[in-house]
């Protein structure tokens, strides 16, 4: 028995100690962790990305502020070499952050399958109007969309009158996540990009634009008439888009936003939405944004990260995240620079759900700096 | 005036009292005496109206001529001083004794602080009652009891706590006081020198 | 052996002691230091004047959650102290209950496509939710209600050590034999008595409903939104504003947390002042038995109504309005948990049970190595006021700063050590009682017998007190097992309980597997208070 029991103690140990250097490359990602759909695919890909010996680990987070202060705190304290994260899934303000304060590696645009991406294609390389310079890599693409119950309502609003006109009349079944969210802020990005005259001040800083700054002025007005007959009066938001999802899939709303185009497509195969579930957008354009990887300034597995990055934007991985059977995150890469073989992976099965593609005009996020101005605006206006 | 007819207690098929029945009248004091554990608190506990689960009980009860079997102690008239009486925590000594004077009547500080006064326990007046000795413990729950002015009173071993000089002041004080309000009182004692000479004996 | 017993006989506690009181003294010094030598005095009151509303909003919620909670787990109490039955043990699990599902839960039940408008539907034929108009004011009531129940098990199980302690039967005879009535002794003698040993259960609910997240955010208002709210909000954000009234929002939730507790214990002087002189309350009879049972059913009911959705929920696929029971069935939610969190939803027990029992043998070994037990409880109160003062937002956040500082110490070390801080009220306090209850007699007579305290312990001590351990070790358990702020705060998500990935599913679109989760999440604390309660059911009330 004795025997049997110290045959069993060694095999662990050297099992255990086996296992451990079986994947000597370790790869710590931090990424938002509130979607099943995104944590399988990451799971997924942490599979596959086995084969080249690195063990890719999910650390889910709630928000990627967390990291950026982990970031932060690690430059305080000198710490250039050892950080414990060595990637990270980043865009926005959280971008600018890091991008500020040194906390990026760059340049990580060097990698194999950058050349599948249009280095052109300013969409891509401009996060919220900051220029990208190398510090991080696209992975997914973004569109604001209108998910709609198509049961409830006959005709989309697909501009900002109909929106109001669709408010007006069907009080309490629209509403939008609570500002500072930051998919509430773009939709009122959206609006005021409906709005403007001249959608070119929206690339320009807020500061250019005189005080008191009329667009903004304008779209508290708008504001403030829809707001009453909003969900719950306007008096009480959604903390997130994802909240929203069970709201419409329930009909407490017929109308939500959305930024993903599959998205509708997503939740009705999961069972969150109901089939009869579509997407639509602004007609006359609609906010895109992308989203990006980036690897910390003191990661010490800067190489692998830089592995663990070409396969997420390569074709096979690419194809696998936009098709809607699995997560139905666009692409960032150009399917002109690929093979024919490689481009029809990405004819995945034609969906009513989903955004009907090249309908709706692609606009760039404003300027940064609007954000911050249009939340602050908000929060005086209705706090 | 309390009456009890044909009172029987019983533990678990043991008889403690067996058709027991006595009546006091206003003014009057009895004595109840016997072993320990013949049933001189229980039956106390009876008239009062607090009955325990173990026990079995029969006989009536009569307040004023008036049946109170089937009332609440708060309700028949009837009074007790328990052995191991109870002041309230959160009251200092004189807020004790106001609560527990007549609901009907306003909260008199001046009758309490003479009744107090009689004992010399008036320095004790605003004191937490956690301070206080066994002794002083004692003789406030028989104020207490002494300004609730009750008409049938039950008490059950009141002098126990006191050293000889303190009992003869205190059973002076008590005595006068319950004469004072033609109380009809029943006092359970198995120490004969606490019995005063023109108290009746109930023997059990 | 012989270093145990010299361990006994040196003054051993008072040192550990020291290096516990300076290590609180020095978070608390450390967030102090932080605000104050980083405080815009301009600022702050700028930040003050907008922040007022909010300010009013929090206080006023969490006072009246907390004087609710008291009122009603003292009927409940009351009920079950007299009726001596094993429901108060069924009570004991509900402590079990996760507050983000219950939360989740709360707003599954009243929303206008919650459970109780598909019943509704049932009769009135709709098939469309009515129109949500809920604004901050129901919000606030639904704020203050669910947070006054939530807190009432926890309440109702110290409750009820209390009413024996203070021997409350007694108490009602002898207000009885004086003239008064049930509704007087009640009211006027046992809950002024009790209240006043409740001091310290009271001040956890007051620095809990400061200090939480998951209720503030998901039920409280929104214009404003609560402090507690805005405190997280603005560790986290990029907007500048936010960001800088962090400093300004420290102050003003420990100053807002010290101004209800004095109110507080001014309203409870003010109260015992009143009844002690009422005398209309002698007048009737009325044991408000009927109105602890209706709401002992009520806490029963919501809970058990809140798991069974929560349930449904986990294995429900498309179960869309007005539909009440799903339409189709999948074990999907509960087969991802699996494969993705089994090994956190373990290690996390193991992390809780280890901090828990660590925690229950450190207040021990103080006690018992103490030669004098008096000035050991005196610390140990002021190390649990210490704590419990400081809600625990602003004290991880401290954490956070130090861990900053002192970056040789690693992060899981500061993660234990957030936990371990925030259990040792409870377990201080609860222990207490315990040791309390004990009969001294027993102690005094080994003492006569010249058994050493070692063995006094082992022998007499442990065996008498094992199932008040059992239930401290429960208590401390499900408390430090849905702690989530932590691995925000301090570890910044680098760490976590599974309590922490639950609450970032409920963050998603994916209902089902958050309340998978959620159900993992109930099971371990539950099962242990049903064996908690099956023992109390022999052995206590």
């Amino acid at each position: 028995m004795n025997i049997l029991i110290k045959l069993f103690i060694n095999v662990f140990f050297i099992y255990f100690i086996f296992h451990q250097n079986l994947y000597s490359k370790k790869i710590n990602f931090h990424a938002w962790g509130g979607s099943v759909v995104i944590n399988n695919f990451i799971s997924q890909a942490s599979q596959n990305l086995k084969k080249n010996n690195i063990d890719l680990r999910h650390t889910k987070i709630t928000d990627i502020a967390e990291t950026v202060k982990i970031l932060l705190s690690d430059k305080k304290n000198n710490n250039l070499k050892n950080g414990k994260i060595d990637l990270i899934w980043v865009n926005g303000e959280n971008f600018q952050r890091l991008k500020k304060n040194q906390l990026l590696f760059g340049p990580v645009d060097q990698i194999k399958n950058y050349t599948y991406i249009n280095r052109r294609d300013a969409s891509l390389h401009s996060d919220f109007g900051e220029p990208v310079e190398g510090l991080e890599v696209p992975w997914g693409r973004a569109q604001f969309v209108l998910i709609y119950d198509s049961q409830m309502i006959d005709k989309p609003p697909q501009t900002i009158s109909q929106l109001k006109h669709f408010i007006t009349n069907n009080p309490g079944r629209f509403t939008y996540p609570q500002i500072p969210n930051f998919h509430g802020t773009t939709f009122l990005k959206q609006l005021l990009y409906e709005m403007v005259e001249d959608k070119a001040i929206l690339q320009q800083p807020f500061s250019s634009c005189l005080s008191p700054c009329k667009p903004i002025t304008d779209l508290m007005l708008f504001l403030q008439e829809i707001h009453p007959f909003l969900w719950n009066k306007g008096k009480r938001f959604p903390k997130s888009i994802s909240e929203t999802i069970p709201m419409l899939s329930n009909r407490e709303i017929w109308l939500t936003i959305n930024f993903n185009p599959n998205a509708a497509a997503t939740n009705v195969k999961n069972g969150n939405l109901r089939d009869v579930t579509r997407t639509t957008s602004f007609m006359n354009g609609a906010i895109g944004n992308t989203h990006y990887l980036a690897i910390p300034f003191n990661s010490s597995k800067k190489s692998a990260s830089l592995q663990v990055i070409n396969y997420l934007i390569s074709p096979q991985s690419q194809a696998d995240k936009a098709n809607i059977e699995i997560w139905g995150d666009p692409t960032v890469l150009d399917l002109n620079k690929m093979s024919a073989e490689q481009q029809n992976m990405f004819l995945g099965k034609q969906s009513i759900h989903v955004l009907p593609s090249n309908k709706f005009p692609y606009l760039l996020e404003p300027h940064h700096s609007w954000t911050e101005a249009i939340e602050n605006e908000w929060l005086k206006t209705f706090n | 005036m309390l009456e009890c007819k044909n009172l029987n207690i019983y533990k678990e098929d043991i008889i403690l009292i067996e058709n027991k029945s006595f009546i006091i009248q206003k003014s009057e004091i009895y004595t109840l005496t016997g072993m320990s554990g013949a049933g001189k608190s229980t039956l106390l506990k009876y008239i009062c109206g607090i009955e325990q689960k173990s026990f079995t009980y029969k006989g009536e009860i009569l307040v004023n001529q008036q049946s109170v079997n089937h009332l609440p102690t708060n309700q028949r008239g009837v009074r007790m001083i328990f052995q191991n009486d109870l002041l309230f925590s959160h009251m200092n000594v004189i807020e004790n004794l106001l609560f527990a004077m007549p609901l009907k009547e306003k909260n008199n500080k001046e009758e309490a602080l003479t009744l107090l006064s009689q004992l010399k326990l008036d320095h004790l007046s605003y004191k937490n009652i956690n301070t206080l000795s066994g002794g002083e413990y004692s003789r406030i729950c028989l104020v207490r009891m002494i300004i609730n002015k009750p008409n049938v009173l039950l008490v059950d071993e009141p002098f126990n706590n006191l050293d000889k000089k303190t009992k003869n002041i205190t059973k002076d004080f008590f005595y006068k006081n319950i004469s004072e309000m033609n109380c009809a009182t029943l006092i359970v004692s198995h120490n004969l020198e606490d019995i005063y000479s023109n108290d009746k004996i109930i023997e059990l | 052996m012989n270093g145990l017993r010299h361990l006994i006989k040196s003054n051993f506690s008072y040192w550990i002691f020291l290096v516990l009181f300076g290590v609180i003294a020095l978070v608390i010094g450390n967030i102090c230091y932080q605000v104050i030598s980083k405080l815009d005095t301009h600022f702050f009151l700028i930040h003050f004047n907008d922040l007022l509303s909010s300010i009013s909003i929090t206080f006023f919620n969490n006072i009246i959650a907390t004087i609710l909670a008291v009122i009603i787990a003292f009927l409940i109490t009351n009920y079950l102290y007299n009726k001596k039955s094993f429901k108060s043990s069924f009570l004991i699990i509900l402590i079990s209950f996760p507050h983000i599902s219950y939360c989740i839960g709360i707003i599954y039940l009243f929303a206008t496509s919650g459970f109780f408008a598909r019943l509704f539907a049932l009769f009135y034929g709709n098939d469309i939710p009515f129109i949500s108009e809920r604004g901050d004011t129901s919000s606030s009531l639904i704020y203050v209600i669910s947070l006054a129940l939530r807190e009432v098990p926890f309440l109702v199980l110290i409750g009820l050590s209390v009413l024996k302690k203070i021997n409350a039967l007694q108490i009602q005879k002898q207000v009885l034999v004086l003239g008064h009535s049930n509704l007087s002794a009640l009211l006027c003698c046992i809950f002024p008595i009790w209240l006043k040993s409740m001091t310290l259960p009271i001040l956890i609910i007051v620095t809990f409903c400061f200090s939480n997240y998951e209720f503030s955010s998901i039920l409280g208002p929104q214009f404003p939104h609560m402090i507690n709210v805005k405190i997280i909000d603005s560790w986290y954000s990029t907007n500048f504003n936010l960001a800088q009234q962090m400093n300004s929002l420290i102050i003003i939730t420990i100053l807002s947390s010290i101004l209800a507790l004095i109110t507080l214990y001014t309203l409870m002087q003010i109260l015992n002042g009143y009844l002690k002189n009422q005398k209309f309350l002698g007048f009737g009879n009325y044991n408000l038995f009927l109105l602890g049972k209706i709401f002992y059913f009520i806490v029963i009911a919501l809970f058990m109504i809140i798991l069974f959705i929560t349930s449904l929920l986990s294995i429900s696929e498309s179960w869309f309005f007005p539909t009440i029971m799903p339409s189709s069935f999948s074990l999907r939610g509960f087969d991802y948990m699996v494969s993705n969190y089994l090994w956190l939803f373990f290690s996390s027990i193991f992390i809780s049970s280890v901090i828990s029992i660590l925690c229950l043998l450190f207040v021990v070994i103080l006690i018992e190595t103490s030669k004098d037990t008096k000035n050991i409880y005196k610390f140990l109160f002021v190390i649990s006021l210490m704590i419990l003062v400081m809600p625990q937002n602003i004290m991880l956040i401290s954490i956070a700063n130090l861990m900053e500082q002192l970056a040789f110490f690693s992060v899981s070390l500061w993660f234990y050590f957030s936990l371990f801080i925030y259990i040792v009220p409870y377990t201080y306090f609860m222990l207490k009682q315990s040791y309390d209850d004990l009969n001294p007699q027993y102690i005094h007579s080994s003492d006569i017998l010249g058994i050493t305290r070692f063995k006094s312990f082992f022998l007499i001590k442990l065996p008498m007190m094992f199932n008040d351990f059992l239930l401290i070790f429960g208590v401390s358990f499900s408390v430090c097992f849905y702690q989530f702020l932590q691995g925000i705060i301090v570890t910044k998500g680098e760490r976590g309980l599974f309590n922490n990935e639950v609450f970032i599913l409920f963050s998603g679109e994916s209902i089902q597997t958050a309340s998978a989760g959620s159900m993992m999440n109930f099971l371990p604390a539950a099962l242990i208070f049903m064996i908690i309660s099956l023992r109390y059911r022999y052995v206590r009330v």
